[in-house]
């Protein structure tokens, strides 16, 4: 039996343990730490909005908590009520950033009844597993909410003069945020957190563990938190359950490595994700075609997936103004006309080496990155560009560009051999999925305090409600074929 | 057919490397780190009927507070306890042990509003961490997505 095997079996020994008495579903309470006047308290009248029947700014606040509260209920299941502290304050803002609010699980425990011995877990998912409520008879540590299962917090002034400046949140139900923030969707985000959607007890920056009296994070004698054993890294082939710290600091910033191993993700993955939207190589050079990942910019048009978009072209070094930094020569314009123009990034602006594509009369332009990693997000803007541009990786990049001088010899004498890339889905690679099917883990480099590690990668599509950024294209589903937040959690042992 | 909009999602990429770069470094030779400082006072509670008063600053005298004096008052004793708080270990006759932990180990939601005008939301942790991408909205802003 693997290490893997052997650890899938203890979590699934201990859910069964859990299950005689968790099959009810979960209840969760919700209690307010706002004053007299503040948060849900506020008594400014407000209209109905969005489904959303309060008559108070308070009313709808806590409206749409017992919304959100209402769909993990439906959703879990637990013999313990859940215990959900809310506080509405002034959390840090600018004009045009803000903090929306925080969550996460406010307690955790360990070596409890059901659970994996030796393994922290959140506070909620302890008592469901356990059957009874950890905290009972343990005196409050004096702030009044200190024996709860989850914190929340959110901003008091989100909206006002210097928070975010009229762009409060949105309290209706109904997902119409339009240019709002739509609260009911951070929410659900974050009560996911606190039920156990984080590696919580590992600090990721070091890979050290949290010790367990839980009040440091230790280099030896740390105990792991339960995602450790559904964490394998594809590079390093082992779970994050068997790794030293370095390794799981190594781990954490392993783009695309990081496969979520649980059969309940790894089984709605199949059914949730689609297939890789990528660019179709054709040609007759050996060994090239295939598919290859790109990224999009921010100026021109999106590509259409699938969709047509052209005959590549390499428009060539210029040590003097930087490659497509200065309009095209003669000879390049010629090159370049009706094609899709591959240009190096640097010296110059993404924008400016895709305008003067376009004035050459390129069709499209590939941005070929400069440093290794993957394809870059192209930022800059020029609404006078019509054409699409999109970036790829400096190795793949590399490998079109020779393909475009090697495809010549390949063609016919009236008519030289090419390179051509369309739009078109990769259907043996799922977005946001390793090769094997497993939904990816977010492992950005440089790391990402706190969105690192704890979330799905960015390139799952469609999008996920605990990728880290909140979409605006979310529903409030927590299931397959639309989402794959609850088959994590339960192959955590909700 | 329909438009296709995130291969990688390069926007949530730049932004999150921002963020990173805005963080305190972790020194690589610490053998043991606190997740809080020491616990303070953690007792001091916002109450629906405490009275509050404040030295009016025009006049010097006391007067009762406004209400959005009251609740910056509010506010800032509650950052403060969240500031101090450090984990507190747990015990449960049943042989579980555990933690009350800090605001250190949430998730915080921030939003950064593009000069397209669109929202950008990202999940991070730590109050510090946020502070910092928050705090450093001028800096942080231009390095959505690399230009060049």
């Amino acid at each position: 039996m693997t290490t893997i095997q052997r650890f899938l079996s203890s979590v699934g020994v201990a859910v069964l343990a859990g299950v005689a008495c968790a099959a009810q579903a979960a209840t969760i309470s919700i209690s307010s730490r706002d004053p007299a006047g503040v948060g849900f308290n506020d008594p400014t009248p407000v209209a109905p909005v969005g489904g959303n029947t309060g008559t108070t700014l308070g009313e709808q606040r806590f409206n749409v908590y017992r919304y959100v509260a209402n769909i993990w209920e439906a959703a879990i299941q637990s013999p313990v009520t859940i215990t959900v502290s809310a506080g509405w304050e002034a959390l840090a803002c600018t004009a045009t950033t803000a903090t929306l609010g925080s969550a996460g699980a406010w307690n955790a425990w360990h070596d409890f009844p059901g659970g994996v011995p030796g393994t922290w877990y959140a506070a909620a998912l302890a008592n469901k597993l356990s059957g009874m409520n950890l905290t009972d008879g343990i005196p409050d540590d004096g702030s009044g909410f200190g024996n709860v299962d989850i914190k929340t917090q959110f901003n008091v002034n989100l909206g006002n003069t210097g928070c975010l400046d009229g762009t409060p949140f949105y309290l209706g139900l109904d997902g119409n945020a339009g240019s709002k923030v739509n609260f009911a969707e951070t929410l659900l985000h974050e009560l996911g957190h606190g039920l156990g959607f984080s590696v919580l007890s590992v600090q990721t920056s070091t890979g050290f563990r949290l010790n367990p009296a839980g009040t440091n994070f230790v280099a030896s004698g740390g105990l792991p938190s339960i995602w450790e054993g559904f964490m394998f890294d594809n590079t390093a082939g082992k779970t994050w359950l068997v790794m030293t710290n370095a390794e799981r600091q190594a781990s954490a910033i392993n783009p695309l490595k990081l496969a979520w191993i649980g059969p309940q993700a790894v089984a709605g993955a199949a059914v949730t994700l689609s297939a890789t939207p990528s660019l179709r190589v054709e040609t007759p050079v050996p060994g090239v075609p295939g598919f290859y990942d790109y990224n999009t910019a921010s100026f021109g048009p999106l590509p259409t997936n699938p969709g047509a978009f052209g005959i590549l072209a390499v428009v060539p070094a210029d040590a003097v103004n930087g490659a497509g930094c200065a309009a095209f020569a003669p000879a390049v314009a010629d090159a370049v006309r009706g094609k899709i123009a591959m240009i190096d990034r640097g010296v110059c602006g993404f924008a400016v080496k895709a305008k003067n594509a376009q004035n050459a009369g390129a069709f499209g332009v590939i941005i070929v990155n400069n440093v290794a990693g993957s394809a870059p997000g192209l930022g800059g803007s020029d609404p006078t560009i019509v054409i699409p541009t999109v970036s790829v990786s400096q190795a793949q990049g590399a490998i079109l560009k020779q393909a475009v001088a090697d495809a010549v010899k390949y063609g016919t004498r009236s008519r030289a051999g090419a390179v051509v890339a369309n739009f078109a889905f990769d259907t043996t690679r799922k977005a946001g999925a390793d090769a094997l099917g497993r939904p990816l883990l977010y492992t950005p480099n440089p790391l990402i305090g706190g969105s690192s590690v704890s979330h799905w990668d960015v390139s799952a599509f469609p999008n996920l409600l605990m990728e880290p950024n909140i979409n605006s294209d979310l529903t409030t589903s927590l299931v397959p074929p639309l989402d794959l937040t609850l088959p994590l959690l339960k192959d955590l042992g909700w | 057919m329909f438009e296709f909009m995130k291969p990688l999602r390069a926007g949530a990429i730049g932004l999150g490397a921002a963020a990173f770069a805005l963080a305190a470094p972790i020194p690589a030779a610490a053998q043991s780190s606190p997740v809080a400082a020491p616990a303070a006072d953690v007792s001091e509670t916002p109450s629906a009927d405490a009275q509050i008063v404040v030295k009016d600053g025009d006049t010097g005298r006391l007067r009762h507070a406004t209400p959005e004096e009251a609740r910056a008052l509010h506010s800032g004793r509650a950052q403060a306890r969240r500031a101090a708080a450090a984990p507190e270990s747990r015990s449960h006759w049943s042989g579980a042990r555990g933690a009350r932990l800090t605001d250190d180990f949430m998730s915080f939601t921030v939003v950064v509003k593009r000069a397209d005008g669109k929202l950008v939301e990202l999940c991070v942790e730590g109050a510090e961490t946020t502070a910092k991408v928050v705090g450093s909205a001028a800096q942080y802003k231009p390095a959505t997505l690399p230009t060049e």
